[in-house]
């Protein structure tokens, strides 16, 4: 076992040796020192500048991750999808560039308990939820199409976002839900002699339909309107199954970006985004508002040469508040509201400290480094609930990108990751809480107040077609990760396409 | 970059204070509940208990402090069952002195105006 290890690292370790020089499209296009311009990127008008040449990809894959035990009980023990994607980038002239990007993806979530929603992570703790759950079947749409120009130092750009959601059990409780998500995003940068400043707006509408119904003669199951931390809304319980939700917001992007890729950097991102839950078969009642402000700083210094190297800080702080609407007696099913009260307040701050440091010459080669801070802590006003946690992480990464021959590109990576527990509270009024949703706070808590360890290794294999702008890849992704609580995770993913 | 700064500190300040929610934080009222009892008597003593169940949240709390028919409790702003038991003395129109339990209900009754929101409710003499 130990020389089959030891060969491996060999191998690995003589591939920089061995090398050819690699593609330099896909160097350009899937190099990990991208990572450090994502953000500036996210403005169009940077975007348009983001890359010298094409490339487009045509890919079909199958993604799997399972969980030995749900981490989250609502995000379920895993999921197999399916997806086709394909992906452009396209210079129309040294001016102008466009993108675009469509995916289908189906397949299905397994052991949701505890919601019957989809997008869970954007609207909760405002769902729809039951202790039964089970495996949800899944099919996602996305169109992104975006175009940028120059006109003489100002650069422009523009950019739509499209995704289309369907989620469903086929048994009891059958919940449905469909999403439709559409982003619009404009940019502007000016160009001076060391920096492109940039500015963009993006505004946000979203819509969920969901529903739950049940057709065996069993019998239902109440659904829970969940309001935070275990807390349900108990008047509109039990047989209110049908519900949408309305949302969306605006996020406002600031972008300074040294004009050769070389020195001090930095992007701001501010947003706000609400989330109303109404009920629609009580002529549709709002019951609850969730607004969620986000700010995003990105700042440091990059400079790109013969070796490259990057250093700089991400930090972001996210507040989100729940409005409870206190409804009235109805009369002819029209309900008044008595009064609004702020009851669930949620903070949460990640910042770290990022490192990246690599050549592009000849083999591509990059390692990462990240040190990081994560707080979340989450109150609700009455009768007085409180969860908080703390976790301080580490991770190392590696990528290389190697020529094989004249016409075949290796791209391998490495990563390791460190998530250790500092501090953690779960304070709950056991008396006047659902017993199963005390049972589902302390599943959910022990799995947040644990380590984690995990790794994942990639390899990635590119072949150009001999005379031809066509290529050929597989890409084959493999990760685990294990929980101090003695239960892990495994991923997989197989990735099979075309590149033009 | 002077006078980019400063531009910017103005759009990043203007898309904050528009974006901001206003936190609603007024949670508590003092629900004031007053018993109104019969013309027919003249009541010399009056006890009780009140207790207020939250239609949202289906808490209860309960109070026994009754000043001048006035029950005064903090709660949380909402919609509330109401249920007041107790026992009253009170001399008849005969002249007579009687002592008797009475009860008072409410399915529904809101308790959402700041700082004071007052509802009434009549009692109900039960049987000796």
């Amino acid at each position: 076992m130990n020389k089959q290890i030891l060969h491996i690292i060999l191998l690995v370790a003589a591939i920089p040796v061995m090398a050819a020089t690699p593609d330099s499209v896909l160097t350009e296009h899937h190099t990990v020192w991208n990572t450090v311009n994502l953000e500036a990127w996210k403005n169009p008008a940077l975007h348009g500048a983001a890359f010298a040449t094409d490339y487009s990809q045509l890919a079909i894959l199958a993604d799997y991750q399972q969980q030995s035990k749900a981490f989250v009980l609502q995000k379920g023990t895993g999921h197999t999808h399916y997806q086709i994607e394909a992906d452009t980038y396209l210079r129309l002239s040294n001016l102008t560039a466009v993108w675009g990007k469509a995916s289908y993806m189906t397949g299905h979530n397994r052991s949701i308990k505890w919601s019957s929603v989809s997008d869970y992570e954007l609207i909760e703790p405002y769902i729809l939820a039951d202790t039964l759950g089970g495996r949800t079947e899944k099919e996602r749409y996305v169109f992104e199409g975006g175009y940028a120009t120059r006109l003489g130092k100002v650069l422009l750009g523009g950019e739509m976002m499209f995704r289309a959601e369907h989620e469903y059990r086929t048994t009891d409780p059958r919940m449905r839900a469909i999403v439709s998500d559409l982003t619009l995003r404009a940019g502007a940068a000016y160009e001076t002699s060391r920096y492109h400043w940039g500015a963009a707006f993006e505004a946000n509408i979203y819509k969920q339909t969901d529903n739950v119904t049940f057709y065996r003669e069993e019998g239902v199951i109440p659904e829970f309107q969940m309001t935070g931390l275990g807390a349900v809304y108990v008047r509109f319980s039990g047989e209110v199954n049908n519900l949408y939700f309305n949302g969306g917001g605006t996020q406002l992007y600031i972008n300074a970006s040294p004009l050769n890729g070389n020195g001090l950097f930095g992007n701001i991102t501010l947003g706000q985004h609400r989330y109303e839950r109404i009920a629609a078969s009580l002529n549709s009642l709002p019951l609850t508002k969730l607004y969620r402000h986000e700010a995003h700083l990105q700042a440091g210094y990059k400079h790109r040469a013969q070796h490259d190297a990057a250093i700089y800080v991400d930090a972001s702080y996210t507040q989100r508040l729940g409005d409870e609407n206190m409804v009235g007696s109805s009369q002819s099913n029209n309900y008044p509201i008595l009064t609004t009260l702020t009851m669930y307040k949620n903070d949460i701050l990640n910042a770290s400290l990022n490192a990246l440091y690599g050549s592009h010459e000849n083999t591509d080669w990059h390692v990462l480094l990240k040190a990081g801070y994560e707080q979340n802590t989450e109150k609700y006003v009455e009768p007085e609930r409180k969860q908080k946690y703390a976790r301080v992480y580490g991770k190392l990464g590696a990528q290389l990108m190697a020529g094989i021959g004249q016409q075949s590109t290796l791209t391998c990576s490495l990563n390791g990751a460190y998530i250790k527990h500092v501090d953690s509270e779960l304070s709950i009024p056991v008396l006047n809480t659902e017993a199963a949703a005390v049972a589902m706070l302390n599943h959910n808590y022990r799995y947040l107040k644990a380590d984690y360890t995990s790794v994942s290794a990639s390899v990635r294999a590119d072949h150009t077609l001999a005379d031809s702008r066509y290529g050929i890849f597989a890409e084959l992704l493999g990760g685990a990760t294990f929980c101090s609580e003695s239960e892990h995770e495994l991923r997989f993913t197989l990735k099979l396409g075309m590149t033009f | 970059m002077k006078r980019i700064l400063p531009l910017l500190a103005l759009v990043i300040g203007a898309f904050t204070l528009a974006s901001c929610h206003q936190e609603q934080t007024d949670y508590y009222t003092t629900a004031r509940l007053t018993l109104t009892v019969p013309d027919s008597i003249s009541v010399r003593q009056i006890q009780g208990t009140m207790t207020l169940q939250s239609l949202n949240t289906t808490l209860s709390q309960s109070t026994s402090n009754i000043t001048d028919y006035n029950f005064d409790m903090q709660v949380l702003r909402g919609a509330y069952k109401i249920d007041v038991v107790g026992m009253i003395q009170y001399t008849t129109t005969h002249g007579g002195l009687q002592t008797r339990h009475y009860r008072a209900h409410s399915d529904y009754t809101p308790f959402a105006d700041m700082p004071l929101s007052t509802a009434k409710l009549p009692i109900i003499l039960l049987d000796e």
